[in-house]
């Protein structure tokens, strides 16, 4: 199968600021430009006012989600072939501190 | 920064694999980006358990999943707090340095995962459901003699070896003490 823009898949991204989510964003946004990726959709709990302009810039679609509204999530990844997480689900910064042992998750966004 | 605790995030997870499977979500890649803890001693740690038991579920629930999984990031692995010393020159480390240690660069990282997501919505079976991937493989001493071609000051990092019961003592009595981002992901 050819990666033409007909099968390109539409790209969902949870995470973006965190760290692994600035591994993958700058690579995503190469895929969108050569056009591997038909839309880059950058979901999350709440913007910055300037990251929402240069995501946008770059021709990401942004999309505000609760994490924990299942109607407010299905709508945000309506129509998206590949959801890529990048949220910690381990570990945890307790009052600054690392509390690898705790169990904990972190929400980023 | 919103902290979750006790069992949040499950509930948090779950709703997302559900609100996935509802959209028509063909393709899942979920947060690993670590060591694979279903292969070593830790897999029922109170840390990685919920990772492990989030990745089965994702499995049950949406057509396709792939677990990425990376070594040490190249980046933030020879530092002080993991015992390499860069300014004094000196690397303590577990045995004598002639075990191979894999290591991911973060770029590595990024460009696997994107081009992992787009190969598994295009051809799936050609996609595995858990994917390792490193960018080195060496012992430490052929990382110590990679390094000692740039070296500033001309000498040769030297490497001092510890048992593995030292090294965890040593872990056990700086962890509090390293800025967050510096070892782990938060760190």
């Amino acid at each position: 199968m050819s990666s033409s823009t007909a099968t390109a898949p539409a790209v969902a991204v949870i995470g973006h600021k965190g760290y692994i989510g600035s591994m993958v964003l700058p690579i995503a946004f190469e895929a969108l430009q050569q056009k591997r990726i038909k839309e880059l959709r950058i979901l999350s709990r709440k913007f910055d006012a300037n990251a929402l302009k240069g995501l946008i810039a770059q021709g990401a679609t942004t999309q505000n989600a609760s994490y924990n509204n299942l109607a407010s999530l299905t709508q945000a990844l309506t129509g998206i072939d590949v959801l890529i997480s990048t949220h910690i689900v381990w570990g945890a910064v307790v009052d600054g501190r690392y509390d690898g042992l705790a169990g904990r998750r972190l929400e980023g966004e | 920064m919103m902290g979750l605790q006790g069992d949040d995030w499950k509930e948090n997870k779950d709703t997302l694999l559900e609100a996935a499977a509802k959209a028509g979500v063909k393709v899942y890649i979920p947060s690993e980006f670590g060591t694979n803890h279903e292969i070593t001693n830790y897999a029922h740690n109170a840390t990685f358990a919920p990772k492990g038991h989030h990745f089965h579920e994702a499995v049950a629930k949406l057509p396709k999943v792939v677990g990425i999984y990376t070594s040490l990031v190249m980046e933030q692995t020879f530092i002080k707090w993991l015992g390499f010393d860069n300014d004094k020159e000196v690397w303590e480390i577990v045995g004598k340095g002639d075990v191979p240690v894999s290591i991911t660069a973060k770029k590595d990282v990024g460009r696997f995962t994107v081009e992992a997501a787009i190969m598994a919505f295009q051809t799936p079976e050609k996609v595995p459901e858990k994917c390792q991937i490193h960018t080195f493989t060496y012992t430490l001493q052929q990382y110590a003699d990679i390094l000692d071609k740039y070296s500033e000051t001309g000498n040769k990092l030297k490497l001092q070896g510890k048992t593995l019961e030292e090294a965890k003592e040593n872990w056990e009595q700086i962890k509090d003490t390293i800025p967050i981002g510096m070892v782990s992901p938060r760190h």
